[in-house]
């Protein structure tokens, strides 16, 4: 067993080109240009940068849904193609930054989990699949009265933790989060992070993070690479980069992130109430 | 020439100014005991039950708090934007002098724009696609002010200069679509200054924009609020953008005002639990995931807020006595709270001594 999950060689993805009604060429505009890197085993990594920086590209190359236009992707040792490879396509889900897109709005809950898990074909029965359903909706802190409900009825936060439920019904082994807490509130974004790194102990899994918030980065990655106009420009584990950047364009992402004052009081310590490094109780 | 007249406009704000009595007298904004009711058949459910806030010229007010927490409401209740079906059902508005509750349907036109400026988060929905934003921007100065079409061009021009817009007689020509998000948001700021407003409200201007974009549009907008002499409400649910650019941060829950102070005091010294509570949920770069604190449960739903003190089935603090309604009370000079429990807050604090 190679111990790189997920390893990426020169992956390069362009846009546009072809010829236009004229057949003059159109420009080619290249997201992403050339990138290394690799996920190991259990591992989490991070690409951060801007918006247009070609980090959701990436990470799109990595579930199938976007063409690479060259460079050489393999998962678990072979060549990575989602598209054709069954079991790859179930090891290697996907987290959505906007919960309510994601989301068919017309199917409750529990159809959308019991269709899911019949169509791959992990259950053989529809009571086991509903039994599965309720199984899911738990490990993400959801009440079982879940199933009924369309997205509609829930808060972002409790749609995002049906999302990663859903991610989670087909058994990966990989997951990409593409800034799963953004759209979220700030009170929200934690009780997100806490959930996604008990999943990541409890069910082994190997992570992949797109963000823009080193902050946010810091909670969950072991080490992050920085990515700028298709490029990765620096790097390392997680709190080398944040406390010692090297690259020009690091330390301008560090310093115009919005930093609070370091609060100045003794924290209560109430472990029956807030529950420190855990999940709220729901 | 129209720069003159331009000039001697802005001349006109900042002499309006200097009449304006110093410092706490007599402020520009001052909203109280405002309620906001949505009418649903026959139920009336308080989406706000008291807001109360108030801006000078020249300062930043932030209005923070969770989504649901009536903050955005507040805010378009002082432009007179309400969605239909939610209304005002008591308290004040003054805006500049003007009762903003009661005004008929032509004062309120006046005042959008003239006097109220606003700026939306989404840029690109703000902005019309088929038309030059420098045609918007003179358009909205035409609205406001007896401009001819050279006289508002002008304007225009001049307005996108001070957005730091280079080139801008070429860039005048542009459409929405040929600019990135911060250069959109910063022509949705040109349009609402171009009425020349004493008041911009800002309805989270950099939710949708990059760190480092985040950053050049809060100080454009701290720097006109000391340039131009305005007063800003900026609502947002992002702390950190509050720490930086605020004279003053007005936390919201559930519809009502928990607490107000000093960004270096609020932050660093909250004295309402739910400050606190968002305080401890926000992961920075030096804290780790197991120093990272959720706020257990979820906000309340409007028409099913808790008598008493709102916030208190999520409360680490919360006691019996909490049950009972709390109003907000000043705990120190323009510090208030509307916590029973602030003294326990207060036991906890750490000031150095120096």
């Amino acid at each position: 067993m190679p111990d790189n999950l997920l390893e990426a060689k020169d992956l390069r993805v362009a846009f546009g080109g072809g010829r236009d009604i004229f057949l003059r060429r159109k420009p080619t505009f290249e997201a992403v240009r050339g990138i290394d890197f690799h996920v190991a085993r259990g591992e989490a990594f991070a690409l951060v940068g801007e918006s247009g920086a070609g980090k959701s590209t990436a990470a799109r190359c990595v579930v199938g849904v976007q063409r690479p236009t060259a460079g050489t992707v393999t998962f678990d040792g072979k060549p990575l193609d989602p598209r054709k490879d069954h079991a790859q396509r179930r090891a290697i889900q996907m987290v959505f930054q906007d919960p309510q897109g994601s989301l068919n709005p017309r199917m409750t809950v529990g159809t959308m989990l019991v269709e899911l898990l019949r169509l791959n074909g992990l259950v053989d029965s529809r009571p086991a699949a509903r039994a599965r359903a309720v199984e899911l909706l738990e490990m993400v802190g959801l009440p079982e009265s879940a199933l009924d409900r369309r997205p509609r009825s829930f808060s972002g936060g409790q749609r995002q933790r049906i999302g990663i439920a859903r991610a989670l019904a087909v058994e990966p082994s990989f997951l990409v989060a593409d800034e799963p807490v953004s759209a979220l509130d700030v009170s929200i974004q934690a009780s997100i992070l806490l959930l996604l790194k008990r999943l990541q102990e409890e069910l082994g899994l190997t992570l992949l993070f797109i963000s823009h918030d080193l902050a946010v980065v810091r909670q969950l990655c072991d080490r992050v690479a920085v990515m700028s106009e298709g490029e990765i420009i620096e790097e390392g584990a997680v709190t080398d980069v944040l406390h010692h950047p090297r690259h020009e364009f690091t330390k301008q992402l560090l310093a115009a992130a919005t930093d609070l004052p370091e609060l100045k009081m003794r924290t209560p310590a109430a472990p029956d109430v807030v529950s420190q490094g855990k999940e709220p109780a729901r | 020439m129209p720069a003159e007249q331009i000039e001697g406009k802005m001349t006109d704000v900042k002499t309006k100014a200097e009449d304006a009595a110093p410092t706490g007298a007599d402020p520009l904004l001052s909203v109280s005991d405002l309620r906001i009711e949505l009418a649903a058949g026959g139920d009336r459910i308080d989406l706000v039950s008291s807001a109360a806030l108030s801006a000078r010229r020249g300062e930043v007010v932030a209005v923070v708090g969770e989504s649901g927490s009536g903050k955005s409401l507040t805010l378009r209740a002082i432009a007179g934007l309400l969605p239909v079906g939610i209304e005002v059902a008591g308290g004040r508005i003054d805006v500049d002098g003007i009762d903003v509750v009661g005004a008929d349907a032509k004062t309120m036109r006046a005042l959008r724009g003239g006097v109220v400026g606003m700026i939306f988060q989404e840029p690109m929905t703000a902005l019309n696609p088929t038309m030059r934003i420098g045609a918007q921007i003179a358009e909205a100065a035409r609205a406001h002010g007896k401009l001819s079409g050279g006289e508002a061009k002008a304007r225009a021009i001049e307005l996108l200069g001070q957005m730091g817009f280079t080139e801008p007689e070429r860039r005048y020509r542009l459409y929405p679509h040929e600019l990135s998000g911060g250069m959109r948001q910063r022509v949705v700021i040109a349009i609402a200054l171009a009425g020349g407003p004493s008041l911009l409200l800002c309805d989270e201007p950099t939710t949708a924009l990059d760190a480092t974009v985040t950053m050049k549009v809060l100080d454009l907008i701290v720097g006109l609020a000391s340039e131009l002499d305005l007063g800003i409400v900026l609502v947002t649910h992002d702390l950190g953008v509050a720490a930086r650019i605020c004279d003053r941060i007005v936390v919201m829950y559930a519809g009502r005002v928990v607490e107000e102070g000093s960004p270096e005091e609020l932050l660093q010294y909250p004295r309402h639990p739910y400050t606190l509570a968002l305080l401890q949920a926000v992961p920075t770069r030096e804290s780790t995931i197991e120093q990272l604190q959720a706020i257990r449960g979820t906000p309340p739903t409007a028409g099913e807020i808790p008598a008493g003190c709102p916030f208190r089935p999520r409360c680490a603090f919360a006691e019996p006595e909490c049950a009972a309604p709390v109003e907000l009370a000043e705990v120190t000079p323009g510090r208030v709270t509307a916590c029973r429990r602030q003294a326990v807050l207060a036991a906890l604090e750490e000031r150095s001594l120096a």
